[in-house]
């Protein structure tokens, strides 16, 4: 199964420590939004991925496909922006109907495209992150950002089910298809409704079961994990800093 | 020394409104030994070895550790000495590496930092995992997540662990591996109970056995008697070790004598057989 998890998982960024890496990702990312600034956005852009690709190990392909999505998003979203209707001409006129003008202005063009760039730029700095660190590491982070332990225990918790119970979909999918479950799409709403409500019954019965053996590993209220600390070295550092530092130069000398 | 650690008086158990699970189940296990418990499927032993582990509380009867009566107090006492090693590993691990999983009992014993990490990494070691510490348990094998789950345990270091049916989806390599992990336990002085329906291996490794039908204990002894009594062997569903009927063919063929005691393996049975033909040479002589 190909998830953002898995390609986190085989990343080879992984050593790195993911409060750094969370660090420079959001730094960029506030940068970006912060300044506003066409170079800034395809800067962080190029960099980001190149990062993401290059140090992580990802293949371009899947890298592209995974931006293709919201990029698509984007575009759809900004169309509101870049189209215009009035009764007067302006800019390039692409059809007119019942005496109104269907036009593209030339500002909103350049803001639609600057949009564009700094969202999928954003993106590109989550993305070096979620791409190298996967969610347990992040999940670390934000317990070291005092994220309330309630939240914390819920997303661990939340985050390991969701591998149980499409686990146990998976399985019994197969059984259901080996036996012809499939075959039609009569067989198939009547097999997928059967594995949707004994999918349900099996989670309460996996909760009972879960909450058994942790109880036996002496759990009493408060889910403990010790997580390996990675040490942040000091080139990586002066990287991150040289890299602010030309973000800053490009935002005050590129107009 | 005989020391007893864990001692169980009259248990009875019932799922909800259901038939009993447990019907009256008294139990001594003393220090070191190595028991082996057999039974049917729904004969009761998930159901015991829960109730040991003080997961579920008996309906009646009590349980004694060391002496010590178990009451609502002492339930996480019993927790910390006597560990469990669920049948299904997917319902025993919950964290989203194999090192943060094994940590996890460990740190519900509020140990310090170091001895933490210390323990973590020595049980690894001991079940074959150290590369793949920093996997997802979502990305491993059956087998592979089965040694996640005893590593769990053996991390927490009890006194007493019960194994439910450890051998299960292990392959042969590792059903070795696991065994010298047991004779190493062992060594260190613990106490091992384990549930099986692989007669073979119950055979070679305990020393003493119970027999669960129904929710009864119906045999508790040497393993070598329970094996040779015919009716438990029917009433549990179980039957003879192998080695125990090639063992009973040699006899009757007059190849080995009556008086030596069945070996546990086909090694022991090579040597013997070895000794065997080296006296009749002599004799020849
Ligand atoms: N969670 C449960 N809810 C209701 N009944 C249960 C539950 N777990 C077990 N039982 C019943 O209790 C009885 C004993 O089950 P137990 O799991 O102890 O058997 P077992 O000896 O471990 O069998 P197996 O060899 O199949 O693992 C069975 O009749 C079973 O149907
Ligand atoms: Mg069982």
């Amino acid at each position: 199964m190909e998830t953002i998890d898995s390609y986190a998982y085989e990343s080879c960024m992984r050593g790195i420590s993911p409060g750094f890496k969370a660090a420079v990702a959001a730094g960029a990312l506030l940068f970006c939004i912060g300044a506003n600034h066409l170079w800034i956005s395809i800067t962080v852009l190029l960099t980001m991925s190149a990062v993401t690709v290059w140090f992580g190990g990802l293949p371009l392909i899947k890298y592209l496909k995974l931006l293709k999505i919201p990029l698509g998003f984007l575009i759809l979203g900004t169309v509101a922006i870049v189209i215009e209707f009035s009764a007067r001409p302006f800019g390039y006129v692409l059809f007119h109907w019942l005496g109104y003008y269907v036009c593209v202005s030339k500002i909103g063009g350049v803001i639609a495209l600057k949009l564009v760039l700094k969202a999928i730029a954003a993106l590109s700095a989550m993305y070096m992150l979620v791409l190298s660190t996967p969610a347990s590491e992040v999940i670390g982070v934000l317990k070291h950002l005092r994220v309330p332990k309630l939240f914390i225990e819920l997303m661990h918790m939340i985050y390991r089910f969701i591998f149980v119970m499409t686990g146990t979909q998976r399985l019994m999918k197969q059984a259901a298809v080996s036996r012809l479950g499939y075959n039609d799409f009569r067989t198939s709403c009547r097999s997928f409704g059967s594995s949707a409500g004994n999918l349900f019954v099996v989670s309460l019965k996996k909760a009972s079961t879960y909450y058994d053996a942790m109880v036996a590993r002496c759990y009493d209220g408060e889910l403990l994990f010790l997580t390996e600390e990675k040490k942040v070295a000091r080139w990586q550092i002066i990287a991150a800093l040289c890299y602010f530092t030309v973000l800053l130069l490009i935002f005050l000398l590129v107009p | 020394m005989e020391e007893v650690l864990l001692k169980a008086e009259g248990l009875r158990y019932s799922y909800g409104q259901e038939k009993e699970a447990l019907k009256g189940i008294d139990l001594t296990v003393k220090k070191g030994e190595k028991i082996v418990v057999l039974g049917s499927n729904g004969a009761g032993k998930s159901t015991l070895f829960l109730t040991l582990n003080g997961v579920l509380t008996p309906d009646l009867g009590r349980i004694f550790y060391r002496e010590k009566e178990i009451g609502k107090k002492e339930i996480n006492e019993l927790r910390r000495n006597v560990g469990i090693v669920f049948q299904d590993a997917d319902n025993q691990i919950i964290a989203s590496t194999v090192f943060s999983e094994v940590s996890f009992g460990p740190m519900n014993l509020r140990l310090p930092k170091e001895e933490v990490i210390g323990r973590v990494n020595s049980a690894l070691a001991s079940m074959n995992l150290t590369e793949m510490k920093d996997r997802p348990p979502h990305y491993l094998s059956g087998g592979e997540k089965k040694r996640v789950s005893i590593a769990d345990i053996i991390a927490m270091e009890p006194e007493v662990i019960l194994f439910d049916e450890p051998t299960a989806s292990l392959d042969p390599v590792n059903v070795k591996m696991l065994k010298d992990v047991l004779d190493e336990m062992t060594n260190l002085g613990k106490t091992l109970l384990i549930s099986t329906h692989d007669v073979d291996f119950a055979f070679q490794w305990a020393e003493r056995a119970l027999v669960f039908s129904g929710g009864c204990m119906i045999a508790d002894g040497p393993v070598r008697e329970v094996f040779d009594s015919p009716d438990v062997l029917e009433e549990a569903n179980l039957r003879k070790p192998v080695i125990m009927d090639v063992f009973e063919s040699l006899v009757r063929h007059g190849v080995l004598q009556e008086e030596v005691v069945c070996p546990k393996d086909a090694r022991e049975l090579e040597s013997l057989l070895q000794a065997n033909s080296c006296r009749a040479k002599e004799i020849d002589r």
